[in-house]
């Protein structure tokens, strides 16, 4: 391998580099860490934030920017909490991911009848999502106690829990409709040059709406396993949860400018976050610098990718 | 479900004729008439130039049949049905494709990829598999040997441009409308494409062929239509044309395409640059020469062999590995673009759209970014000196509109690339390396460019020329170098020799008529 290979390379799997340099690094520094058992915990803690960054990667590599996944996370978790109290656990848990769609469906409806960029759109969305979500709960937390509700983010299939099931599943959908199917093909198009899409006779508003309401989709399927694992509907729900989102994203090496990246990249990009918070925990760190090195990493991090097409 | 077939050249003649009909079409682009009442009927089997001057509408009528641009009023009868609704999706649908000037292609993808975007082989939604041998039928049959799995951001423009024609190609498309499809082709494959379009009228397909080319549009089309200023000046067949009333059409008085007079053996002996041995990463080695003093020297080589990589080498946008650049006698090696524009050397790029020009500032924004500090007192910019010396240039190149704040993104080609030329012009500069200045643009502005470089040269700014069209090298330059595969093989000076002989050296044994 010659010198700009190396340097291919390290721009491709930056994300993945560092992933094991902080495994060796707490591996070395800490017995507990190299458990199954701590291992799962990481991944079935950051299940709903990495079903959300698989999606959030389609709407990137379009071009666009969803910056009210948390704020669709908040309705979805209320809605179905309160439905999940006043009529049904089980449609409770249904009608979050439904809501999901329906929320992405209409930023993907606002983004392209209106022609505002995604960026700007999706600010003003949140603030109505959110909003709705604190008229759903009238301001009250909406708590709900009962196991037909609660399976979804604390059951065990043969020790491992659903949610990371349902994370590898989402995962694996996500990919397949990105690499393996015209939408996806025109995903990348789309985000690679709008104009020639358009002139292909790309239906350009279509897949930009699919994105969108995948996108909420995903923002809807986090929220059910989040509010069953708490068994609590609040409308403070994932607050801050879209700029985590859109940090691994970018962190795996998808770019902002849309046309490129990939699904398990952003995945790697919420394990590497999560690898950082776990280290504080199990070698009982100083929290107040916790921040701070997720910062220094994830500029670690988009310097190794940067001069990515 | 959505299947390719595999378009079939030889025989298409199974009746289905196309005929498109133009009735009183009208075009304005806010407020600004750039078709007026054009009446004009396509038949099938044949090849129908569009020519013009530049912003004279025949790149917008094409686009127009594209279903790229709606129209303001008239109508567009397709098999004599009057169309409704029409866009490039539903031009697709109806086989009407069209070849961009400025190539539509996704830069990050594959040449597989860009050629089925759209029309991909899929069950339900799900890709197929990539049909090696579609393609590879499709590229033998057109004899462009691209590699499917290359991405398309490594191609040169002139391949890229052979990735659109395969494109329309593999869409069963029976018509295809080709705007400045040659503008950076070689020869050799311009011959080729030319071919490859007698092919396809024979076979029933309707080709538009919008191009500045009279040469070419004179070899290959059956009809012709000539535009001004928005207006159909007429349409007939080519056999009632020669060049001269072709371009008499076009200009609206009789005028010569002719280079500025130059007077022959002048001697240059101030040594300005000074290449020996060069060597890059991109491909180019031992290149020797050498460009005095208010001499304009020229590379005259084949697409793709290596000229444009040496002019970014001396601009020191690609580092040289060996061999040494002497610039007024000092050794150098510019490892940034900003240590060249200091030392005065400019390069006027090729692809306008992409490197030249901001497309979202004005004339003046675009024109003084080059030299700020001129015109600027602690950073601070006075608007006043600003406009004057903007004023001046736009004058001096005639560029049109006149406005200092007009919206650059809708100028015809040609002016455009005054823009570009004024924008350097201001810093003025010692070296211009001048990269394709005429690509696209029509007989009137080129002939304003070729008159604007001979008098910079006059004035004592040496130039390094590359141009596809050999005849502008041999007619402006004092000296040429002959460049093939990233060498500089020959020195000739023009005047001296013909373009036969440079043709027949650049392409070895094989002899192109270029008449």
């Amino acid at each position: 391998m010659n010198s700009p290979k190396i340097i291919n390379f390290c721009r491709d799997y930056a994300v993945l580099i560092l992933i094991v340099l902080l495994m060796i690094v707490l591996t070395l520094s800490s017995d507990a860490f190299l458990t199954p058992r701590n291992l799962l915990n990481i991944l079935n803690q950051n299940a709903p934030l990495a079903i959300i960054a698989c999606a959030l990667t389609l709407v990137i590599i379009v071009g666009g920017f969803d910056l009210s996944t948390g704020a669709i996370f908040a309705v979805a978790s209320v809605s179905s909490a309160w439905i999940a109290i006043n009529y049904n656990p089980y449609v409770g848990l249904l009608i979050a991911p439904i809501i999901g769609i329906i929320l992405g469906y209409l930023n993907g409806i606002i983004i392209t009848s209106f022609k505002v960029h995604s960026f700007l759109s999706t600010i003003a969305t949140s603030l109505v999502f959110r909003g709705l979500a604190i008229l759903i709960t009238g301001g009250f937390l909406i708590p709900v106690r009962m196991k037909e509700f609660t399976w979804l983010g604390r059951e065990k299939i043969f020790e491992v829990h659903v949610a990371v099931y349902t994370l590898i599943v989402f995962a694996i959908i996500s990919t397949f409709i990105l690499t393996r199917t015209t939408i996806g093909r025109y995903i990348f198009a789309i985000g690679g040059n709008e104009d020639a899409s358009i002139l292909s006779g790309i239906k350009v508003n279509f897949i930009k709406i699919f994105a969108f309401s995948f996108c909420g989709l995903a923002a809807g399927i986090a929220a059910a396993i989040q509010v069953s694992r708490i068994s609590l509907g609040t409308s403070q729900a994932g607050l801050g949860m879209e700029l985590q989102a859109i940090a691994a994203v970018i962190l795996g090496g998808t770019s902002i400018y849309g046309g490129s990246g990939a699904v398990w990249r952003s995945i790697a990009g919420v394990m590497l976050l999560a690898l950082i918070n776990n280290g504080f925990n199990i070698l009982n760190a100083d929290p107040f610098y916790k921040d701070l090195t997720t910062g220094l990493v994830i500029i670690a991090a988009v310097a190794l990718t940067s001069g990515r097409k | 479900m959505n299947t390719n077939k595999e378009p079939e050249l030889e025989n298409n003649n199974s009746g289905s004729k196309t005929k498109i009909t133009l009735k009183n079409i009208t075009k304005s682009f806010s407020g600004i008439t750039v078709l007026n009442n054009i009446n004009l009927e396509f038949n099938s089997g044949e090849i129908h130039g569009l020519v013009g001057q530049n912003g004279a509408g025949k790149s917008t009528l094409g686009k127009i049949i594209g279903g790229h641009y709606k129209l303001s009023s008239g109508k567009i009868f397709l098999n004599d049905n009057l169309i409704k609704k029409w866009s490039s999706k539903i031009a697709l649908d109806n086989g009407i494709a069209m070849i961009h000037q400025e190539l539509a292609l996704v830069p990050g993808m594959t040449v597989y990829d860009n050629i089925f975007l759209g029309i991909e082989e899929n069950y339900y939604g799900i890709l197929g598999k990539q049909n090696t041998k579609l393609f590879n039928d499709l590229d033998q049959k057109i004899g462009f040997n691209l590699d499917p799995n290359q991405k398309v951001s490594s191609l040169r423009i002139a391949d890229q441009q052979k990735v659109e024609i395969i494109r329309a190609l593999a869409r069963n498309a029976k018509v295809i409308i080709m705007d400045e499809p040659t503008s950076s082709l070689t020869n050799d494959e311009v011959i080729k494409l030319h071919d490859l379009m007698h092919k396809l009228k024979k076979s029933g397909y309707l080709i538009i062929y919008v191009s500045h080319f009279l040469d070419a549009i004179i070899e290959v089309c059956d009809k012709i239509s000539i535009l001004r200023d928005g207006n159909l000046i007429r349409s007939s067949k080519i056999q009632n044309e020669t060049k001269s009333s072709i371009v008499e059409a076009m200009l609206g008085t009789k005028e010569e395409i002719a280079f500025p007079n130059k007077k022959k053996g002048k001697i240059f002996d101030k040594k300005i640059l000074e290449l020996s041995n060069i060597k890059t990463s991109t491909g180019v080695k031992n290149v020797n020469l050498t460009i005095n003093k208010g001499e304009i020297v020229g590379l005259l080589g084949l697409v793709g062999s290596g000229r444009t990589e040496i002019l970014r080498s001396i601009f020191g946008i690609d580092q040289v590995q060996s061999g040494s650049i002497k610039y007024e006698n000092e050794i150098t090696n510019f490892k940034k673009v900003k240590d060249a524009i200091d030392k005065g050397i400019v390069m006027i790029p090729e692809d306008r759209r992409k490197l030249g020009l901001v497309f979202t500032q004005n004339t003046k924004s675009n024109i003084s970014i080059t030299n700020l500090k001129n015109v600027s007192k602690n950073q601070v910019i006075d608007s006043q000196k600003e406009i004057k010396l903007v004023k001046d240039l736009i004058n001096l190149l005639d560029i049109k509109p006149t406005s200092t704040n007009g919206n650059i993104a809708f100028y015809s080609g040609g002016n455009q690339q005054k823009v570009l030329f004024a924008k350097w012009i201001f810093n003025s500069p010692k070296l211009i390396l001048l990269d394709e200045p005429t690509r696209g643009i029509d007989v009137g502005a080129k002939r304003k460019i070729y008159e604007l470089i001979n008098n910079l040269s006059s004035k004592g700014v040496s130039i390094l020329l590359v141009s596809s069209e050999l005849e502008e090298v041999m007619g402006l330059a004092d000296r040429a170098y002959l460049v093939k595969e990233g060498e500089t093989i020959n020195e000739i000076i023009p005047y001296q020799t013909s373009i036969d002989n440079v043709l027949f050296e650049l392409f070895g044994a094989e002899k192109v008529s270029n008449e």
